[in-house]
């Protein structure tokens, strides 16, 4: 695991990334979280529909953000467009496979490791192809934050749910886990390889086949429709503690 | 003056009306259909690589062309290619020559299964038929054979399916397991696989042997489909390398005069068999080689828009531009690759061979 450089003692916590990041919002902050982080700055920067195509690019001495949605809820939340380098950037995207895996792909084709009769298979080759293709966007952030001396951290998204509309609508539960079991060890490959620090899901957070635990799901969406897609503030919460500990080295909170 | 069967004749008879006088671009009844194709006639395709624009021409003109393995669709366009898909009616790769097709189907019935599986590269596998349909490999063994099982239930159903198969032969020259005579589409050695000279013997098929194994094809696949008619062509492009031992010139000009023999004598066998000369409206002289690419080797883009124009203007009676695809009853997907995407497997040759 790479490590966290310390930053100044005024660098704020910025935690940002897709609406994954509404469950570290509403969670609580325990004081002994707040001790170890510090100040601590999280808001959605938009829609993960556009996170598959290549999002950022290096402009003076930070990263731009070219999703005109996403640029706005970054100034509008720290004050300027960019990710500069007077904050401590945590950046959620390892994990959210729900691109990948909501496709009506998977009605017709499947993992070749998993045998599904009736259906083509993919290699794994080709699955990590696809996969890649999907990451494509967030890598180029991670890159470019480093590139641009940013300390930057990868949030991991919490576990796909069992109960999420691409299972409901047909595909296999078993295909769902197996994308996201494969989209995440690619992440903590590339990661590793990259330098960049990652913050895992929170142990205790998914059942035995990798799905989360329902008490950590949330219900509805702040506008009060059936959400079959997020986590809740509980799991928000120890995702905030897992931040902790990768961050810095603190004991488990909350 | 005395009557004779020349008197008669029609303009397209005769080379100064038909070649000479006319623009090559303008040459006339070069390809009168001997049955229709319709946008309802399931059709496949399979061959050398040029029968990709073939194939790619069939989707997106909307005709009912089979693709009994579609590409992922979340796979995007450009990408097809690499893995095969999207390139013929399966993902089995260039089949350059009837042997190679012929094999083919007697994998995908079950009579015929070689002995070289498989080929382990630093801990990934390649199939020895279609060695560049995972750029990197696959996984395992087991994922490898689970991947052909399904390749080669796809080929069974494109048999019982197809109204008509459109066939381009491409080459005469193969490398054969000398243990059971299993054609491999690339020598081992240049993209994958090991060159073991105990086991891998270079093999120029005879016009006899080219043909026997086209009418076996086609008695295998009537076995299932009684009524299924065949197109065949040649493809323009000429040998990237030639283990001969002659010059590469003389090699191709030998190789294609092989395979249009063949394609003459199965028309003239074969109710059910025609013939389109693409060979003829890319390579013969009156051409002036305007279609090829600099290299003199690959067709270029005017040249494949010409061969097809030629194609589809005797089918449908006018020439067109490529229509809005129709939805077919197992749409094929239509990709938007570059002329530069046509993968030929041939082409490794250039790299790693001669």
């Amino acid at each position: 695991m790479p490590e966290v450089a310390d930053l100044p003692d005024h660098a704020p916590v910025t935690i940002t990334g897709n609406s994954h990041v509404i469950a570290l919002a509403r969670a609580e902050r325990p004081a002994a979280l707040t001790q170890a982080l510090g100040e601590v700055l999280v808001y959605p920067w938009g829609n993960g529909r556009h996170e598959s195509e290549v999002f950022t690019r290096r402009e003076g001495d930070g990263v731009a953000l070219t999703v005109p949605q996403y640029a706005t809820a970054t100034e509008r939340h720290t004050g300027h467009p960019h990710l500069r380098p007077d904050r401590h950037w945590v950046v959620l995207g390892p994990g959210h496979a729900a691109r990948t895996f909501r496709d009506p792909t998977w009605r017709t084709h499947a993992p070749a490791a998993l045998r599904l009769p009736g259906v083509e298979p993919v290699s794994d080759g080709l699955l990590t192809a696809l996969l890649e293709r999907d990451q494509r966007g967030l890598r180029a952030l991670y890159r470019d934050a480093l590139a641009a001396g940013l300390q930057v951290v990868a949030l991991s998204a919490p576990p796909p749910r069992r109960d999420h509309r691409a299972i409901t609508d047909g595909t296999p539960a078993a295909v769902v886990a197996h994308l996201d079991t494969t989209a995440y060890r690619l992440w903590e490959r590339w990661l590793a390889a990259e330098g960049v620090p990652l913050v895992p899901r929170p142990a205790g957070t998914a059942d035995d086949e990798g799905f989360l635990l329902p008490e950590l799901a949330a219900r509805t969406t702040p506008r009060g429709t059936p959400d079959h897609h997020h986590a809740n503030e509980a799991y928000g919460a120890l995702a905030l503690a897992e931040l902790a500990r990768t961050i810095g080295g603190a004991a488990p909170l909350g | 003056m005395a009557d004779h069967p020349y008197r008669d004749l029609p303009p397209e008879a005769l080379w100064r009306r038909a070649v000479a006088e006319r623009s090559p671009l303008h040459l006339e009844h070069l390809y009168r259909p001997r049955f229709p194709l319709g946008r309802e006639t399931r059709i496949a395709a399979a061959g050398s690589c040029f029968a990709q624009h073939i194939g790619r021409q069939f989707k997106e003109r909307g005709y009912a062309f089979l693709d009994a393995e579609p590409a992922p669709p979340l796979l995007e366009a450009g990408e097809r290619g690499r893995f095969g898909y999207d390139m013929y009616s399966a993902r089995y790769g260039n089949l350059y020559s009837a042997r190679q097709l012929l094999q083919l189907v007697q994998r995908a019935q079950g009579t015929f299964t070689p002995l070289d599986e498989a080929w382990e590269e630093g801990g990934r596998w390649f199939d020895p038929f279609r060695p560049t349909i995972e750029p990197d490999g696959f996984a395992s063994l087991e994922e490898l054979r689970a991947v052909r099982e399904h390749h080669l239930g796809a080929v069974r159903s494109l048999l019982e399916q197809a109204d008509v198969f459109v066939f381009t032969f491409g080459l005469t020259e193969a490398w054969i397991d000398t243990r059971d005579g299993a054609v491999l589409p690339l020598c081992p050695g240049t993209a994958h696989g090991t060159f073991d000279p105990e086991q891998h013997a270079f093999h120029n098929f005879s016009w006899p042997e080219v043909m026997g194994d086209f009418e076996e094809f086609m008695r295998l696949a009537r076995e299932v489909n009684p009524t299924m008619r065949f197109l065949v062509t040649v493809s323009p492009v000429p040998l990237t390398a030639t283990a001969s031992g002659q010059h590469v010139l003389t090699a191709s000009v030998a190789s294609k005069s092989i395979l249009r023999a063949v394609c003459a004598e199965l028309v003239a066998r074969h109710e059910h068999v025609d013939y389109f000369p693409s060979y003829e409206l890319v390579t013969s002289h009156p051409m002036r080689a305007m279609f090829f690419d600099p290299n003199l080797r690959t067709v270029a883009p005017r040249g494949v828009a010409h061969v097809m124009s030629t194609f589809f203007e005797a089918h449908e009676g006018t020439a067109t531009a490529a229509p809005t695809p129709a939805s077919t009853g197992r749409p094929a997907q239509v990709p938007v690759p570059h002329e530069d995407d046509v993968v030929c497997d041939e082409a490794i040759l250039d790299t790693f061979g001669a």
